[in-house]
């Protein structure tokens, strides 16, 4: 049987407090700078719908790019560590919020854009009242498959020493310490499902409110 | 407010077209302050795409808009809609706001103290004949009837002076539509907003608008009252459209004796009085008689004329102050022709005679109502 003391004993070896802290603060900068960029071209290119063919072709295709590959790729540009960790992680993770915020919002039904506008909302009123709003359910299920996304790219970092819970998974293997490994790696996954869970309150929340759109 | 009120709305040689369709074909009206405009027609005719030039939804190809002698080309787009309410078929309320948040957004948008907005939206609340506990409520947690009533009131919320309603009983069932067409009656009554209303429902038409405009395929049919698309159809078109409302059908096979109304509470002896032939007119509450001398008739007379005459210092026979010049129709006449001849003479009073005796009346404003 192992005891409680062995169990902290094992964490404080092996720092894994200071790497799931590595790991949240990550993940945590990649995903708002993914919401945000990934918000940011959502509602642009659905003001300026001739350009999401293009602007959706170049985001898949970075999405096809091997993680691992991208990571290296751009060793020389910006060096190894949480940056260039955090910079891949936002590249793979803005496609789903960009894509489901422009979908969700040119589904918005036009009837109640047209009412906006006839009632003398001007078009950031209609943006921020009535689009953005009505479109928030869509754009959730967007961030939720992104959350997924970039936990396991921010994961992927421990390989270019960016620290965090790949850190950790990275040492298992090379002491080919089977405990490390497991414990890492099913922690990891487990802060996966976490933030996903709380993505999903927030999600059903929203539908809820709109449950007749 | 840009106007505070609307006296005209003139739509000048307007065109509207998309792609190789005309959807607007060279359109000129003039729609007066203060009444209900009826524009029908079949789908695709081009109804809802002139009334959405009016709040510049859809901007046309050439010809333009004028209200109250503006050119709403050089008004600020946003203001110009803040002065005309909008009530479409889908109502279109906001699912993510309440009824109130949805009613009192654009009052809310024009930085209205809370205060001033609660007391609003009561106000309208009442106009519209919504109880306050809905306030709180969802859209979707309301019937079809109600969310139109909301609808209703968030196109009244900033007292706007003119409305447009594209379809806005389209989409509810036969009983209800009838119920807040009334309640619209009512409401337009106490408001006395310029509305401009499109339909394609005949009967709706008829019930509710002071004119009407009969459009087919971008163009203009024929502008008038009810009674004139009745009589006076400007081609098989507004025929067709007028006779699609049963009631109509028959018009044709109808007989003055079959709409006639008893003459028992206008017949006035020609030996009265004429104060008391007034006592008798405002006893009976109507506004004219028909004299008779041994229950023949001499001729008519109405409310109007004897409160003018000076009665008080002369009160004298009746038979001394009337009108011969009346129309007299036998029974047997085809109402149609009858109609048609009230009309071009301009008399809204006819009646009707066998062998010289008063059988009964008609008055052209009151028939058409009871055929509608």
């Amino acid at each position: 049987m192992i005891n409680l003391s062995e169990i902290i004993n094992f964490i404080n070896f092996q720092d894994l407090i200071q790497r799931t802290s590595e790991q949240i603060y990550m993940f945590s900068i990649a995903i708002l700078l993914s919401i945000l960029f990934g918000l940011i071209i959502g509602i642009v290119l659905h003001r300026v719908q001739k350009l999401s063919n293009i602007v959706f072709n170049i985001l898949n295709i970075i999405e096809t790019l091997p993680t691992i590959a991208l990571l290296v790729l751009l060793l020389p540009f910006l060096g190894l560590g949480m940056k260039p960790t955090i910079f891949v992680s936002v590249l793979y993770a803005i496609l789903p919020i960009a894509r489901n915020c422009y979908v969700g919002l040119n589904n918005v039904e036009q009837s109640y854009i047209e009412v906006a506008r006839s009632i003398g909302l001007n078009e950031f009123e209609i943006l921020t009242k009535i689009e953005i709003p009505l479109a928030l359910p869509t754009i959730v299920s967007g961030i939720r498959i992104s959350i997924v996304f970039t936990m396991g790219v921010v994961t992927l970092g421990g390989l270019i020493a960016a620290g965090g819970l790949g850190a950790s998974i990275q040492t298992g293997v090379q002491l080919y310490d089977k405990t490390l490994i497991y414990v890492s790696a099913v922690w990891v996954g487990i802060l996966a499902l976490f933030f996903d869970a709380l993505a999903y309150l927030v999600e059903r929340f929203l539908q809820k409110r709109f449950n007749n759109v | 407010m840009i106007f505070k009120n609307v006296d005209s709305i003139e739509i000048v040689r307007l065109v509207k077209s998309y792609r190789d369709l005309m959807a607007i074909n060279d359109v000129s009206l003039k729609i007066n302050g203060k009444e209900l405009f009826v524009i029908i027609g079949p789908s695709g005719c081009g109804k809802t795409t002139l009334l959405k030039t009016i709040n510049r939804l859809i901007e046309p190809d050439s010809g333009g808009v004028f209200i109250n002698n503006n050119d709403i080309r050089n008004l600020d787009v946003v203001k110009l809609r803040k002065n005309i309410g909008y009530v479409i078929q889908q109502v279109g309320l906001f699912p993510h706001m309440n009824i109130k948040d949805n009613i009192s957004l654009i009052l809310k948008l024009e930085g209205w103290p809370r205060e001033k907005i609660d007391k609003r939206v009561k106000e309208i609340l009442k106009i519209v004949f919504l109880d306050e506990i809905y306030l709180r409520k969802f859209p979707n947690q309301l019937s079809g009837g109600q969310q139109q009533r909301v609808g209703l009131a968030r196109a009244l919320a900033l007292n706007q002076p003119l409305l447009l309603m594209d379809e806005p009983f389209g989409s509810v069932d036969p009983i209800l539509r009838r119920q807040l067409q009334d309640e619209f009656l009512q409401i337009k009554k106490v408001l006395g907003k310029t509305i401009v209303f499109v339909t394609h429902d005949i009967e709706e038409a008829f019930r509710l608008g002071d004119r009407i405009a009969v459009m087919k395929g971008g163009k203009i049919k024929q502008i008038g009252e009810a009674n004139d698309l009745i009589l006076n159809p400007a081609d098989s078109f507004v025929l067709n459209l007028v006779e699609s409302d049963k009631k109509y059908k028959h018009i044709s096979n109808l007989k003055v004796r079959d709409v006639m109304i008893p003459v028992k509470n206008y017949m006035i002896d020609s030996q009265a009085k004429i104060s008391d032939s007034i006592k008798f007119m405002l006893k009976n509450n109507t506004e004219f008689g028909i004299i008779v001398k041994k229950d023949k008739f001499l001729g008519t007379t109405d409310l109007k004329t004897l409160l003018n005459s000076n009665f008080i210092k002369n009160d004298q026979k009746i038979e001394n102050l009337y009108n011969k010049e009346t129309l007299k129709f036998s029974p047997e006449k085809p109402l149609y022709d009858a109609l048609a001849e009230m009309k071009k003479s301009n008399i809204s009073i006819a009646v009707i005679l066998e062998r010289d005796v008063p059988i009964g009346t008609i008055l052209s404003s009151e028939i058409l109502n009871r055929l509608i």
